[in-house]
């Protein structure tokens, strides 16, 4: 195949710019092919910092905000838009994703996009009321108001464009500006997501607030530098290292959002319906090739997981077929190699599918190999004593079950121990409206609340008289108004 | 022939002195009897021998050492059998099964009973949990050996003719971390000074003793860790000093960037850099070492910048799936086969990606050459999944 050199742009408040005054960084695909992105520049970070961008949708009504989003996810979901098409495409061709993978990551844009009524359900249930954004709202005996932090940094995740979309979603209907630091791996999707905004309303408020730029991780440079002195939420994607960058990096007063990195698992029960079982595991340990925090990587299983291997095995090979793994390169193939030889040195069982496409591994959890992720998952006993809150930690962040009626019951031992989600077999990838994020509601995180209380008049729940502490103090009455 | 080597002891090597050390404590004779040391403790370096020879050497001590580790070591013998691999006689070197070198993370292997390993040594750990492999005497004595053995391929020089500048803890001070004690074993050689570079008085004495040696000795070698040697380099920057080493002096790295990798400059840079800095004639006198904690002998960079491996190790790159050997000169995962250990069974595949090369050099000598590129590094490192290894290593 032959090698090919794509450049793309960056985005400074919602405009596409090509020239690169500080440079391009260069890297390889996965395919192979060599990709060029713009540094940050100087003069790229004056027009960022401008107050423009950020009032101007801080302004903005939540509902104006949400129907913007709507009409750019309305392009998304038809197959004829020319930014899907070139999404798509560029999915497939750099970063080696099957066109079942990459059309899915399309909808996933799509239908995050144009959930108005999820998103209205998402920021009732994470900031108390829908129109928190836009009015007073009554609450015991204030009223409050959550106004936008500011400035928001995203240091996108590589490898997982739905949590870049995410990311930029969340900071938007909360009235943030965005700055998206893209990943080397993915640069694609925060710039695809601009330009679809720009496709919307070139001038719109919320087309304005969106900047995407790059910077190699851990080397902000001067310009980026700026960058980050100047966000007043840095929301942190992906591995370890960029997790403790964003940390050291952040103001002092700067709010720091984790996400990442966390691990999934499951416990099994595939006694009595082992088809349903390996379905719904084999749906989660496929989806995104295990790259997302939610993926299951291991599952307890009972009766045995041998039992559930002929059917584990035949499910992940019907996920070959309808969603086929993206490219694996020479690393993440030499990681599962190595992660084989391991167990297989230790005895363990192993079987892989006959083109590679993924691999089950019998082995005691405490089975201590680097997960190699790519597909693969580790299959362990689930004896009768086995506590289950023991197998989780802090890291862990989803855990799924299977049967769903009959395992609830464990959730109190798995979150009592560390775990923020627990879904069902198979809806690992589905977050729910309400539902809580490596053990926070984000929402609250983007925004900075303000009350304004009752005045003296009104009486206390626990006073029948108007509140005058000058008078209070002078009799010395105080005690007589504590419950 | 035989010759006498002592071993360098770790400060806290605790274990109880057996009756022959009793009587002679820091020398040992290695009675060369078998092929193996009459190889690594021949007088005429192995580098010297005819390619073919290489090759028939290296498959006899290499099937040799199989033999020996099947007979010893019951789980790699278990593993053998369960990999369906021929018979020691019949397998194909590239067919040995390999030991992941991650296994050395989490289980003890060994191929000796439990005393008579001298020390357990790990790596340095900088990313995660840390590897722990046994050494027994003969393999360091082995190891020691090749180091003599291999040192010519920097330059035949005088014992009494050359200082050494340590950028690390010395002797007395290496425990059982096994680069330091790897970086320490130059001490045995010649005369040296030890000093952990870790601030700018440190630095400055560093630069003043450079120059001190320079003077009285007719070569010195400066070795550490590259990230040292820059930091070396750009304090001479900062203070305006330009040693005139000329052809008196040999900095040899060893190690890797590890945790300081976004320091990390191309090699040729880097050469070019330090030869500048310390006023040498060219730039094959900046040289590297190869070596990790898995592998019983160090690999030395010829002055063509090859990394030259003797003939009881077999190496080969590997394709990253299938794990067989790839076409020679193209990129792989780099397995090693050292018949040098008898503590374990050093049949191992690691983390690290390069090219092996064979045939003659552009130095003139035969033989086969590896080069070290990277480590491996998965894509998965940058999305939001916690992998296990991190997992344990934040446990």
């Amino acid at each position: 195949m032959a090698t090919k050199t794509k450049t793309l742009p960056s985005v400074v408040c919602g405009t596409v710019v090509r020239s690169a005054p500080a440079g391009h960084h260069t890297s390889t695909t996965v395919t192979g092919h060599e990709l060029r992105v713009p540094l940050l520049a100087m003069s790229d970070v004056d027009t960022i910092l401008a107050d423009g961008p950020r009032d101007r949708l801080a302004e903005l009504p939540t509902q104006e905000i949400v129907n913007f989003l709507y009409a750019a996810g309305q392009n998304w979901k038809s197959s004829e838009y020319v930014r899907r098409r070139l999404y798509i495409r560029e999915l497939i061709n750099q970063l080696g994703y099957s066109p079942e993978m990459a059309k899915l990551e399309a909808n996933w844009i799509a239908m995050i996009l144009s959930g108005y009524a999820g998103l209205y359900d998402i920021i009732a249930s994470e900031l108390g009321h829908r129109f928190i954004l836009d009015e007073w709202i009554p609450r015991e005996e204030a009223q409050v108001r959550a106004y936008p932090k500011g400035r928001s940094l995203h240091i996108m995740p590589g490898n997982v464009p739905f949590s870049a979309v995410v990311s930029v979603v969340r900071a938007l209907v909360t009235k943030n500006q965005v700055i998206a630091k893209s990943s080397s791996e993915d640069p694609f999707t925060p710039v695809a997501l601009a330009q679809s905004f720009a496709d919307v309303d070139a001038d719109h408020p919320v087309t304005r607030a969106l900047s995407v730029v790059y910077w190699p991780a851990g080397a902000p440079g001067e310009a980026g530098e700026r960058i980050v002195a100047a966000s007043d939420v840095i929301c942190a994607w992906g591995g370890q290292s960029a997790v403790d960058w964003a940390r050291k990096a952040a103001r002092p007063d700067a709010e720091v959002v984790r996400f990442g990195p966390k691990r999934s698992l499951a416990f099994v029960d595939a006694g009595e319906r082992p088809e349903d079982a390996a379905r719904g595991l084999a749906h989660d340990v496929c989806f995104r090739d295990q790259r997302a925090c939610f993926s299951s990587q291991q599952a307890f299983v009972r009766p045995s997981p041998a039992q559930l291997v002929p059917a584990l095995s035949e499910a992940l090979d019907n996920y070959t077929e309808i969603l086929p793994p993206s490219a694996q390169g020479f690393d993440d193939r030499g990681a599962r190699a190595l992660t084989l030889a391991e167990a297989r040195f230790l005895g363990f069982s192993c079987w892989e599918a006959k083109d590679g496409s993924w691999a089950i591994i019998h082995c005691p959890p405490s089975f201590a190999a680097q997960h190699p992720l790519s597909r693969t998952v580790y299959l362990h006993d689930w004896p009768a004593d086995l506590d289950p809150g023991a197998q989780v930690t802090g890291d862990t962040q989803t855990v799924a079950l299977f049967p769903w009626a009959k395992l609830r019951p464990i959730r109190d031992a798995v979150c009592r121990a560390g775990v923020s989600r627990v879904v069902e077999s198979g809806m690992s990838n589905v977050f729910r409206p309400g539902g809580a994020h490596d053990g926070m509601f984000p929402l609250q995180r983007m925004v900075r609340f303000a009350s304004t209380e009752l005045p003296s008049a009104y009486v206390t729940k626990v006073m029948t008289v108007k509140i005058e502490q000058t008078k209070f103090l002078e009799q010395d009455r105080f005690v007589e108004f504590i419950p | 022939m035989s010759r006498a080597t002592s071993i360098p002891q770790p400060a806290g090597a605790d274990q109880p002195p057996n009756e022959a050390e009793a009587q002679s404590p820091s020398v040992r004779i290695i009675d060369a009897r078998t092929a193996i040391d009459e190889l690594i403790f021949a007088e005429d370096p192995w580098y010297a021998l005819p390619l073919e020879r290489q090759r028939e050497l290296s498959d006899a001590l290499i099937r040799q050492a199989l033999r020996e580790h099947l007979e010893r070591c019951p789980s790699y013998r278990d593993y053998y059998a369960r990999s369906g691999a021929a018979e020691p006689g019949a397998v194909a070197l590239a067919d040995i099964p390999l030991v992941s070198t991650r296994v050395f993370k989490f289980a003890d292997l060994r191929s000796v009973e439990a005393h008579e390993v001298e020390r357990w040594y790990r790596s340095s750990g900088t990313s995660g949990q840390p590897s722990r492999v046994p050494r027994d005497r003969a393999s360091l004595e082995r190891m020691v050996g090749s180091v003599h053995g291999s040192v010519g391929l920097l330059a035949d020089w005088d014992e009494d003719e050359v200082a050494v500048i340590n950028l690390g803890p010395g002797r007395e001070h290496v425990e059982d971390v096994w680069f330091q004690y790897v970086m320490s074993l130059i001490e045995a050689l010649y005369r040296s000074e030890s000093r952990v570079p870790r601030d700018e008085a440190a630095l400055d004495e560093i630069i003043g003793l450079a120059q001190s040696l320079l003077d009285d000795y007719e070569h010195l070698i400066v070795v550490g860790p590259p990230f040292h040697v820059l930091d070396l380099c750009e304090h001479m920057q900062r203070r305006g000093v330009e040693l005139q080493a000329g052809e008196g002096a040999t900095i040899l790295t060893a190690g890797g960037w590890k945790r300081f990798g976004g320091r990390a400059i191309p090699k040729q840079e880097f050469r070019a850099v330090v030869a500048r800095q310390f006023g040498l004639r060219g730039e094959g006198q900046v040289r590297d070492v190869f070596n990790q904690v898995e592998l019983n002998t160090v690999l030395f960079e010829c002055e063509a910048h090859e990394k030259h491996v003797p003939p009881w190790v077999h190496v080969a790159a590997r394709d990253p799936e299938t794990l067989q050997p790839v076409p020679e000169g193209e990129e792989g995962m780099l397995s090693y086969l050292d018949a040098s250990c008898s503590a374990y069974p050093c049949f191992i595949v690691t983390e690290d990606v390069g090219v092996v090369r064979r045939g003659r050099c552009a130095c003139g000598r035969e033989g086969t050459r590896v080069d070290v590129l990277r480590r491996l590094e998965s894509r998965a490192a940058k999305g939001c999944a916690l992998k296990m290894g991190q997992i344990h290593a934040n446990g």
